[in-house]
Protein backbone atom coordinates (compact mmCIF):
# COMPACT_ATOMS: atom_id res chain seq x y z
CA UNK A 1 0.00 0.00 0.00
CA UNK A 2 1.70 3.31 -1.22
CA UNK A 3 1.58 6.32 1.49
CA UNK A 4 2.05 9.98 0.95
CA UNK A 5 3.20 11.81 4.33
CA UNK A 6 2.87 15.27 4.19
CA UNK A 7 4.23 16.92 7.25
CA UNK A 8 6.59 19.37 8.07
CA UNK A 9 8.48 18.14 11.36
CA UNK A 10 11.47 16.46 10.01
CA UNK A 11 11.35 14.12 12.57
CA UNK A 12 7.87 13.23 13.07
CA UNK A 13 8.18 13.02 9.13
CA UNK A 14 11.26 10.28 9.61
CA UNK A 15 9.57 8.47 12.24
CA UNK A 16 5.98 7.84 9.81
CA UNK A 17 8.17 6.68 7.12
CA UNK A 18 10.02 4.56 8.77
CA UNK A 19 7.61 2.55 10.80
CA UNK A 20 5.13 2.56 8.17
CA UNK A 21 7.94 0.63 6.04
CA UNK A 22 8.13 -1.26 8.75
CA UNK A 23 4.57 -2.15 8.81
CA UNK A 24 5.60 -3.31 4.94
CA UNK A 25 3.79 -0.04 3.52
CA UNK A 26 5.55 2.31 0.75
CA UNK A 27 6.23 5.31 1.83
CA UNK A 28 6.82 8.92 0.51
CA UNK A 29 7.22 12.28 2.29
CA UNK A 30 6.84 15.23 1.57
CA UNK A 31 7.26 18.60 4.01
CA UNK A 32 4.49 21.21 2.73
CA UNK A 33 1.23 21.52 0.41
CA UNK A 34 2.88 23.19 -2.48
CA UNK A 35 5.21 19.27 -2.74
CA UNK A 36 2.34 17.51 -2.01
CA UNK A 37 0.23 18.30 -4.35
CA UNK A 38 3.23 18.15 -6.89
CA UNK A 39 3.80 14.38 -5.62
CA UNK A 40 0.30 13.27 -6.17
CA UNK A 41 0.67 14.59 -9.93
CA UNK A 42 3.25 12.82 -10.18
CA UNK A 43 2.78 9.63 -8.57
CA UNK A 44 -0.31 7.34 -7.50
CA UNK A 45 -1.13 6.92 -3.75
CA UNK A 46 -3.32 4.70 -1.64
CA UNK A 47 -3.84 7.09 1.08
CA UNK A 48 -2.41 10.41 1.69
CA UNK A 49 -1.67 10.98 5.96
CA UNK A 50 -1.78 14.89 6.08
CA UNK A 51 -0.50 17.11 9.11
CA UNK A 52 -2.88 19.94 10.12
CA UNK A 53 0.07 23.00 10.65
CA UNK A 54 1.73 23.15 7.71
CA UNK A 55 3.99 26.03 6.48
CA UNK A 56 3.08 28.39 3.86
CA UNK A 57 -0.58 26.69 3.67
CA UNK A 58 -2.14 24.92 6.20
CA UNK A 59 -3.29 21.14 6.02
CA UNK A 60 -6.91 22.22 5.32
CA UNK A 61 -6.39 24.56 2.18
CA UNK A 62 -4.03 21.43 0.92
CA UNK A 63 -6.99 18.85 1.21
CA UNK A 64 -9.35 21.38 -0.22
CA UNK A 65 -7.47 22.15 -3.26
CA UNK A 66 -6.44 18.32 -3.89
CA UNK A 67 -10.71 17.16 -3.82
CA UNK A 68 -11.01 20.63 -6.32
CA UNK A 69 -8.36 18.56 -8.78
CA UNK A 70 -10.41 15.61 -8.47
CA UNK A 71 -7.86 13.57 -6.37
CA UNK A 72 -10.50 11.29 -4.59
CA UNK A 73 -7.28 9.38 -2.83
CA UNK A 74 -8.57 9.06 0.70
CA UNK A 75 -7.02 11.44 3.08
CA UNK A 76 -6.42 11.28 6.93
CA UNK A 77 -5.25 14.48 8.99
CA UNK A 78 -2.87 14.56 11.82
CA UNK A 79 -3.88 17.48 14.69
CA UNK A 80 -1.84 18.77 17.25
CA UNK A 81 -5.31 20.23 18.52
CA UNK A 82 -8.11 18.48 20.02
CA UNK A 83 -10.36 21.03 19.13
CA UNK A 84 -13.48 19.96 17.72
CA UNK A 85 -14.06 22.59 15.34
CA UNK A 86 -10.74 21.79 13.40
CA UNK A 87 -12.28 17.99 13.08
CA UNK A 88 -15.79 19.58 11.70
CA UNK A 89 -13.16 21.95 9.44
CA UNK A 90 -11.29 18.96 7.90
CA UNK A 91 -13.99 17.05 7.24
CA UNK A 92 -16.31 19.61 5.56
CA UNK A 93 -13.18 19.90 3.04
CA UNK A 94 -12.92 16.67 1.89
CA UNK A 95 -10.78 14.22 4.55
CA UNK A 96 -11.98 11.18 5.33
CA UNK A 97 -10.52 10.55 9.14
CA UNK A 98 -9.02 12.72 11.93
CA UNK A 99 -6.42 11.46 14.01
CA UNK A 100 -5.13 13.85 17.05
CA UNK A 101 -1.48 13.58 18.09
CA UNK A 102 -0.08 12.04 20.06
CA UNK A 103 -1.36 8.54 18.61
CA UNK A 104 -0.45 5.39 19.11
CA UNK A 105 0.61 3.91 15.54
CA UNK A 106 -1.44 1.09 15.46
CA UNK A 107 -4.36 3.41 15.69
CA UNK A 108 -3.03 5.20 12.43
CA UNK A 109 -2.31 1.68 10.58
CA UNK A 110 -5.55 0.60 11.54
CA UNK A 111 -7.65 3.58 10.06
CA UNK A 112 -4.87 3.51 7.18
CA UNK A 113 -6.42 -0.15 6.61
CA UNK A 114 -9.62 1.13 6.87
CA UNK A 115 -9.61 3.80 4.72
CA UNK A 116 -7.96 1.54 1.79
CA UNK A 117 -11.17 -0.89 2.74
CA UNK A 118 -14.05 1.72 1.78
CA UNK A 119 -16.15 1.10 -1.50
CA UNK A 120 -13.92 -2.89 -2.05
CA UNK A 121 -17.47 -4.86 -0.22
CA UNK A 122 -14.94 -8.45 -0.51
CA UNK A 123 -13.21 -7.30 2.52
CA UNK A 124 -14.63 -6.77 5.66
CA UNK A 125 -11.90 -6.67 8.34
CA UNK A 126 -8.11 -6.97 7.93
CA UNK A 127 -8.05 -10.11 5.96
CA UNK A 128 -7.79 -9.60 1.88
CA UNK A 129 -9.20 -13.14 0.61
CA UNK A 130 -9.33 -14.47 -2.95
CA UNK A 131 -10.50 -18.10 -2.96
CA UNK A 132 -8.30 -20.49 -0.36
CA UNK A 133 -5.63 -17.36 -0.43
CA UNK A 134 -5.48 -14.92 2.46
CA UNK A 135 -3.44 -12.34 3.54
CA UNK A 136 -3.89 -10.75 7.07
CA UNK A 137 -2.83 -7.15 6.82
CA UNK A 138 -2.96 -6.68 10.35
CA UNK A 139 -0.52 -9.89 11.19
CA UNK A 140 1.20 -9.29 7.74
CA UNK A 141 0.71 -13.22 7.18
CA UNK A 142 -0.03 -14.94 3.99
CA UNK A 143 -2.39 -18.14 4.13
CA UNK A 144 -3.22 -20.19 1.57
CA UNK A 145 -5.75 -23.35 2.51
CA UNK A 146 -5.02 -22.36 5.79
CA UNK A 147 -1.14 -23.09 5.70
CA UNK A 148 1.21 -20.14 6.10
CA UNK A 149 3.47 -19.11 3.51
CA UNK A 150 5.89 -17.90 3.93
CA UNK A 151 6.88 -14.43 1.73
CA UNK A 152 9.39 -11.65 1.73
CA UNK A 153 8.79 -8.18 2.24
CA UNK A 154 8.64 -7.49 -1.12
CA UNK A 155 6.36 -11.17 -2.50
CA UNK A 156 4.25 -9.42 0.25
CA UNK A 157 3.81 -5.88 -1.27
CA UNK A 158 3.39 -7.26 -4.38
CA UNK A 159 0.78 -9.68 -3.47
CA UNK A 160 -0.68 -7.62 -1.55
CA UNK A 161 -1.21 -5.28 -4.55
CA UNK A 162 -2.48 -7.71 -6.58
CA UNK A 163 -5.18 -9.00 -3.89
CA UNK A 164 -6.46 -5.49 -3.73
CA UNK A 165 -6.89 -5.21 -7.27
CA UNK A 166 -8.01 -8.62 -7.79
CA UNK A 167 -9.90 -9.78 -11.21
CA UNK A 168 -8.48 -6.49 -12.56
CA UNK A 169 -5.71 -5.64 -14.75
CA UNK A 170 -2.48 -3.74 -12.98
CA UNK A 171 0.12 -2.49 -15.18
CA UNK A 172 4.08 -2.95 -14.84
CA UNK A 173 4.14 0.88 -14.07
CA UNK A 174 1.67 0.44 -10.79
CA UNK A 175 2.92 -2.22 -9.81
CA UNK A 176 6.84 -0.86 -10.22
CA UNK A 177 5.64 2.63 -7.87
CA UNK A 178 3.41 1.13 -5.41
CA UNK A 179 6.06 -1.85 -4.23
CA UNK A 180 9.60 -0.10 -5.04
CA UNK A 181 8.48 3.38 -5.29
CA UNK A 182 9.35 6.34 -7.71
CA UNK A 183 12.94 4.74 -8.24
CA UNK A 184 11.40 1.81 -9.92
CA UNK A 185 12.08 1.35 -13.59
CA UNK A 186 9.20 -0.92 -14.58
CA UNK A 187 10.60 -1.96 -17.77
CA UNK A 188 13.00 -4.23 -15.26
CA UNK A 189 12.59 -7.69 -15.48
CA UNK A 190 12.94 -7.73 -11.31
CA UNK A 191 8.97 -7.79 -11.52
CA UNK A 192 9.42 -10.93 -13.56
CA UNK A 193 11.27 -12.25 -11.08
CA UNK A 194 9.23 -11.26 -8.02
CA UNK A 195 6.28 -12.53 -10.08
CA UNK A 196 7.52 -15.70 -10.47
CA UNK A 197 8.33 -16.24 -6.99
CA UNK A 198 4.67 -15.71 -6.16
CA UNK A 199 3.59 -18.22 -8.95
CA UNK A 200 5.79 -20.75 -7.69
CA UNK A 201 4.02 -20.08 -4.15
CA UNK A 202 1.09 -20.47 -5.35
CA UNK A 203 1.03 -24.00 -6.66
CA UNK A 204 -1.07 -25.90 -5.04
CA UNK A 205 -4.33 -26.90 -7.10
CA UNK A 206 -7.16 -23.93 -6.72
CA UNK A 207 -4.97 -21.47 -5.89
CA UNK A 208 -5.23 -18.15 -7.19
CA UNK A 209 -3.51 -17.49 -10.46
CA UNK A 210 -1.16 -14.08 -11.76
CA UNK A 211 -1.84 -14.37 -15.04
CA UNK A 212 -0.12 -12.17 -17.91
CA UNK A 213 -2.08 -9.25 -19.37
CA UNK A 214 -0.14 -9.05 -22.60
CA UNK A 215 1.12 -5.57 -23.26
CA UNK A 216 -0.25 -4.20 -19.69
CA UNK A 217 0.92 -6.29 -16.65
CA UNK A 218 -0.27 -8.99 -14.58
CA UNK A 219 -4.03 -9.33 -12.99
CA UNK A 220 -4.61 -11.98 -9.98
CA UNK A 221 -7.60 -13.90 -10.44
CA UNK A 222 -9.22 -16.96 -9.30
CA UNK A 223 -7.95 -20.41 -9.95
CA UNK A 224 -9.48 -22.43 -13.11
CA UNK A 225 -10.53 -25.46 -10.60
CA UNK A 226 -11.68 -22.57 -7.93
CA UNK A 227 -15.38 -23.41 -6.66
CA UNK B 1 -45.28 68.91 59.43
CA UNK B 2 -45.94 70.91 57.00
CA UNK B 3 -49.16 70.59 54.82
CA UNK B 4 -48.56 69.32 50.84
CA UNK B 5 -50.27 72.65 49.66
CA UNK B 6 -47.49 74.61 52.05
CA UNK B 7 -44.95 73.21 50.66
CA UNK B 8 -46.12 73.55 46.92
CA UNK B 9 -47.04 77.83 48.61
CA UNK B 10 -42.89 77.85 49.33
CA UNK B 11 -41.52 76.51 46.64
CA UNK B 12 -40.07 73.28 48.68
CA UNK B 13 -37.73 71.35 46.47
CA UNK B 14 -37.54 68.47 48.69
CA UNK B 15 -35.83 65.25 47.76
CA UNK B 16 -38.40 64.07 45.21
CA UNK B 17 -37.25 66.51 42.60
CA UNK B 18 -33.81 65.90 40.94
CA UNK B 19 -31.67 67.50 38.03
CA UNK B 20 -31.93 65.60 34.95
CA UNK B 21 -28.94 63.12 34.16
CA UNK B 22 -26.17 64.19 31.74
CA UNK B 23 -26.71 61.67 29.32
CA UNK B 24 -22.69 62.79 27.70
CA UNK B 25 -21.18 61.56 30.64
CA UNK B 26 -22.98 57.76 30.13
CA UNK B 27 -22.46 57.64 26.50
CA UNK B 28 -18.71 58.31 27.42
CA UNK B 29 -18.91 55.39 29.83
CA UNK B 30 -20.88 53.44 27.19
CA UNK B 31 -17.98 53.45 24.92
CA UNK B 32 -15.34 53.25 27.12
CA UNK B 33 -16.96 49.95 28.26
CA UNK B 34 -17.40 48.86 24.50
CA UNK B 35 -13.63 49.28 23.96
CA UNK B 36 -12.38 47.52 27.26
CA UNK B 37 -14.71 44.39 26.16
CA UNK B 38 -13.00 44.76 22.38
CA UNK B 39 -10.12 44.69 24.10
CA UNK B 40 -10.61 41.99 26.24
CA UNK B 41 -11.83 39.93 23.76
CA UNK B 42 -8.46 40.28 21.82
CA UNK B 43 -6.90 39.57 24.44
CA UNK B 44 -9.15 36.23 24.87
CA UNK B 45 -8.37 35.26 21.13
CA UNK B 46 -4.63 35.77 21.43
CA UNK B 47 -4.27 33.79 24.55
CA UNK B 48 -6.48 31.12 23.03
CA UNK B 49 -4.05 31.48 19.95
CA UNK B 50 -1.03 31.22 22.27
CA UNK B 51 -2.81 28.74 23.71
CA UNK B 52 -3.08 26.70 20.68
CA UNK B 53 0.24 27.22 19.20
CA UNK B 54 2.01 25.88 22.61
CA UNK B 55 -0.20 22.84 22.56
CA UNK B 56 1.18 22.05 18.80
CA UNK B 57 4.71 22.56 19.76
CA UNK B 58 4.38 20.18 22.52
CA UNK B 59 1.98 17.76 21.17
CA UNK B 60 4.83 17.37 18.02
CA UNK B 61 7.84 16.39 19.73
CA UNK B 62 5.96 14.36 22.45
CA UNK B 63 4.43 12.05 19.76
CA UNK B 64 7.76 11.83 17.81
CA UNK B 65 9.28 10.83 21.31
CA UNK B 66 6.14 8.19 21.88
CA UNK B 67 6.82 7.31 18.35
CA UNK B 68 10.26 5.99 19.25
CA UNK B 69 9.43 4.42 21.80
CA UNK B 70 7.32 2.48 20.40
CA UNK B 71 8.98 1.53 17.74
CA UNK B 72 12.22 0.65 19.75
CA UNK B 73 9.89 -1.71 21.86
CA UNK B 74 8.38 -3.34 18.88
CA UNK B 75 10.49 -6.04 18.26
CA UNK B 76 13.72 -7.43 19.09
CA UNK B 77 16.78 -5.58 17.45
CA UNK B 78 20.29 -5.33 17.32
CA UNK B 79 22.33 -3.02 19.54
CA UNK B 80 22.72 -0.55 17.57
CA UNK B 81 19.79 0.07 16.49
CA UNK B 82 18.64 0.60 20.32
CA UNK B 83 21.49 3.29 20.16
CA UNK B 84 20.24 5.17 16.95
CA UNK B 85 16.93 5.26 18.61
CA UNK B 86 17.79 6.48 21.62
CA UNK B 87 19.83 8.98 20.07
CA UNK B 88 16.58 10.58 18.47
CA UNK B 89 14.71 10.18 21.80
CA UNK B 90 17.05 11.95 23.52
CA UNK B 91 17.19 14.53 20.58
CA UNK B 92 13.36 15.09 21.41
CA UNK B 93 13.75 15.53 24.63
CA UNK B 94 16.30 18.42 23.90
CA UNK B 95 13.04 19.54 22.12
CA UNK B 96 11.17 19.83 24.51
CA UNK B 97 13.38 21.28 27.23
CA UNK B 98 14.14 24.25 24.76
CA UNK B 99 10.44 24.53 24.58
CA UNK B 100 10.61 25.22 27.86
CA UNK B 101 12.37 27.28 28.32
CA UNK B 102 11.34 29.48 25.13
CA UNK B 103 8.18 29.51 27.49
CA UNK B 104 10.04 30.96 30.47
CA UNK B 105 11.71 33.20 28.36
CA UNK B 106 7.99 34.24 27.02
CA UNK B 107 7.11 34.85 30.26
CA UNK B 108 9.36 37.77 30.63
CA UNK B 109 7.16 39.95 28.38
CA UNK B 110 5.31 41.94 30.67
CA UNK B 111 7.40 41.80 33.64
CA UNK B 112 9.65 44.93 34.65
CA UNK B 113 12.56 45.71 31.85
CA UNK B 114 16.01 44.83 32.12
CA UNK B 115 17.50 47.35 34.86
CA UNK B 116 20.26 49.46 33.46
CA UNK B 117 23.00 47.01 34.62
CA UNK B 118 21.67 44.29 32.17
CA UNK B 119 23.40 44.46 28.50
CA UNK B 120 23.52 41.69 26.14
CA UNK B 121 26.31 41.63 23.99
CA UNK B 122 25.95 41.27 20.13
CA UNK B 123 29.46 39.45 19.61
CA UNK B 124 28.34 36.87 22.13
CA UNK B 125 25.13 35.83 20.64
CA UNK B 126 26.67 35.79 16.96
CA UNK B 127 29.25 33.81 17.74
CA UNK B 128 27.03 30.96 19.43
CA UNK B 129 24.73 31.48 16.33
CA UNK B 130 27.66 30.34 14.62
CA UNK B 131 28.59 27.72 16.45
CA UNK B 132 24.91 26.09 16.60
CA UNK B 133 24.61 26.22 12.66
CA UNK B 134 28.36 25.03 11.90
CA UNK B 135 30.07 25.95 8.80
CA UNK B 136 28.63 27.40 5.81
CA UNK B 137 29.80 24.99 3.48
CA UNK B 138 27.55 22.54 5.22
CA UNK B 139 24.48 23.74 6.28
CA UNK B 140 24.31 26.71 3.83
CA UNK B 141 23.85 29.09 6.49
CA UNK B 142 25.89 32.09 6.93
CA UNK B 143 26.23 33.93 10.61
CA UNK B 144 28.41 36.96 10.23
CA UNK B 145 30.51 37.41 12.94
CA UNK B 146 32.54 40.42 11.96
CA UNK B 147 29.94 42.58 13.59
CA UNK B 148 30.99 45.16 15.74
CA UNK B 149 31.12 44.00 19.42
CA UNK B 150 28.23 46.47 20.54
CA UNK B 151 26.06 46.14 24.03
CA UNK B 152 22.78 46.78 23.70
CA UNK B 153 20.54 46.68 26.71
CA UNK B 154 18.56 43.27 27.47
CA UNK B 155 19.32 39.99 28.29
CA UNK B 156 21.94 37.90 27.22
CA UNK B 157 19.62 34.50 27.07
CA UNK B 158 16.82 36.38 25.15
CA UNK B 159 18.61 38.05 22.22
CA UNK B 160 20.25 34.64 21.60
CA UNK B 161 17.51 32.66 21.65
CA UNK B 162 15.39 35.39 19.63
CA UNK B 163 18.03 35.49 16.71
CA UNK B 164 18.45 31.77 16.73
CA UNK B 165 14.78 31.54 16.50
CA UNK B 166 14.75 33.25 13.30
CA UNK B 167 17.50 32.36 11.59
CA UNK B 168 15.76 28.23 12.48
CA UNK B 169 12.72 29.93 11.17
CA UNK B 170 14.49 31.06 7.97
CA UNK B 171 16.20 27.45 7.17
CA UNK B 172 12.83 25.82 7.58
CA UNK B 173 11.28 28.43 4.92
CA UNK B 174 14.34 28.23 2.20
CA UNK B 175 14.07 26.02 -1.14
CA UNK B 176 15.86 22.57 -0.06
CA UNK B 177 19.16 24.34 -1.74
CA UNK B 178 18.90 27.59 -0.80
CA UNK B 179 20.50 29.99 1.54
CA UNK B 180 20.40 31.83 4.96
CA UNK B 181 22.13 35.14 5.96
CA UNK B 182 22.45 36.99 8.96
CA UNK B 183 25.21 39.95 8.53
CA UNK B 184 25.20 43.29 9.37
CA UNK B 185 24.06 46.18 6.82
CA UNK B 186 24.51 49.71 6.15
CA UNK B 187 21.71 51.00 7.75
CA UNK B 188 18.59 53.29 5.69
CA UNK B 189 19.39 56.43 4.38
CA UNK B 190 16.74 58.36 5.42
CA UNK B 191 16.14 56.35 9.00
CA UNK B 192 19.58 55.80 10.22
CA UNK B 193 20.36 55.82 13.69
CA UNK B 194 23.73 55.73 14.59
CA UNK B 195 22.83 54.60 17.66
CA UNK B 196 21.63 51.60 16.02
CA UNK B 197 23.11 48.67 14.21
CA UNK B 198 21.47 46.95 11.19
CA UNK B 199 20.64 43.02 11.02
CA UNK B 200 19.22 41.55 8.35
CA UNK B 201 18.52 37.88 7.80
CA UNK B 202 17.54 36.49 4.55
CA UNK B 203 16.49 33.69 2.91
CA UNK B 204 17.25 32.98 -0.63
CA UNK B 205 15.26 31.60 -2.71
CA UNK B 206 12.38 31.29 0.09
CA UNK B 207 10.27 28.59 -0.38
CA UNK B 208 6.74 30.24 -0.39
CA UNK B 209 7.86 33.61 -1.33
CA UNK B 210 6.73 37.09 0.28
CA UNK B 211 5.11 34.51 3.07
CA UNK B 212 8.31 33.73 5.32
CA UNK B 213 7.86 36.65 7.54
CA UNK B 214 3.82 37.09 7.55
CA UNK B 215 3.33 36.82 11.03
CA UNK B 216 6.29 38.74 12.37
CA UNK B 217 4.74 41.89 11.93
CA UNK B 218 1.01 40.62 11.33
CA UNK B 219 -1.76 40.84 14.54
CA UNK B 220 -5.13 39.45 15.21
CA UNK B 221 -4.98 35.91 14.51
CA UNK B 222 -7.55 34.23 11.99
CA UNK B 223 -8.01 30.25 11.79
CA UNK B 224 -5.45 30.29 8.88
CA UNK B 225 -2.68 31.88 10.92
CA UNK B 226 -3.07 29.27 14.41
CA UNK B 227 -2.25 26.60 11.74
CA UNK B 228 0.86 28.12 10.28
CA UNK B 229 3.85 26.16 10.90
CA UNK B 230 6.55 28.18 13.23
CA UNK B 231 4.09 30.63 14.44
CA UNK B 232 4.73 29.90 18.25
CA UNK B 233 8.38 30.09 17.43
CA UNK B 234 8.03 33.55 15.58
CA UNK B 235 6.32 34.97 18.12
CA UNK B 236 8.16 33.97 20.40
CA UNK B 237 11.73 35.26 19.07
CA UNK B 238 9.14 38.75 18.26
CA UNK B 239 8.52 39.03 21.98
CA UNK B 240 12.23 37.99 22.95
CA UNK B 241 13.80 40.92 20.42
CA UNK B 242 11.24 43.17 22.00
CA UNK B 243 12.55 42.66 25.49
CA UNK B 244 16.27 43.82 24.28
CA UNK B 245 14.29 46.81 22.47
CA UNK B 246 15.04 45.33 18.83
CA UNK B 247 13.00 46.77 15.97
CA UNK B 248 11.68 44.11 13.05
CA UNK B 249 11.01 45.03 9.90
CA UNK B 250 9.80 42.81 7.16
CA UNK B 251 11.46 43.01 3.45
CA UNK B 252 10.47 41.09 0.59
CA UNK B 253 11.43 40.84 -3.16
CA UNK B 254 11.72 37.71 -5.73
CA UNK B 255 14.78 36.57 -4.45
CA UNK B 256 14.72 36.53 -1.13
CA UNK B 257 12.64 37.17 2.29
CA UNK B 258 14.09 39.15 4.51
CA UNK B 259 13.60 40.66 7.77
CA UNK B 260 15.80 43.65 9.42
CA UNK B 261 16.75 44.31 13.16
CA UNK B 262 17.47 47.38 14.05
CA UNK B 263 19.72 47.01 17.51
CA UNK B 264 19.67 50.07 19.62
CA UNK B 265 23.11 50.56 21.47
CA UNK B 266 23.19 50.83 25.37
CA UNK B 267 24.51 54.21 26.80
CA UNK B 268 27.36 54.35 29.05
CA UNK B 269 27.26 56.43 32.26
CA UNK B 270 28.99 58.84 30.67
CA UNK B 271 26.86 59.55 28.09
CA UNK B 272 28.74 57.80 25.27
CA UNK B 273 27.59 54.50 23.34
CA UNK B 274 28.58 50.66 24.48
Amino acid sequence: MRVLVVEDDPATRDLLVRRLEEELFRADAVADGVAAEARVDSGTFDVIVLDVVLPGHDGFSVCRRLRTRGVDTPILMLTGRQALHDRVRGLDVGADDFLAKPFAFEELLARLRALTRRGRTRTLDAVLRLGPLELDQHARVVRLNDAVVTVTATEYRLLEFLLLHAETPVARGQLAGHVWGDRADYKSNVIDVYISYLRKKLKPAGSPVIRTVRNVGYTLTRGSDAP
Amino acid sequence: MTAWSDRVRTGWRGRSFKRAPDTSALEDLEGQARALRAELERARRELQTFASSVVHELRTPLSALSGEIELALLRDRAPAAYREALGRIADRVSELIELTTDLTLYGMRGQDAPGPSSHASLAVSLARLAERFGPPAMTGVTIGTDAPDVSIPGDQQALTRGLTLLVEHAIRHRQPEGSVRLRVTAPDGAASDPRAVTLVIDTSPPRFPGRTWRHLEASGETEDTVNTSGLFRLRTAARLLQLCGVTLRVHSSKESDAVHLLLHRAPTETGGLR
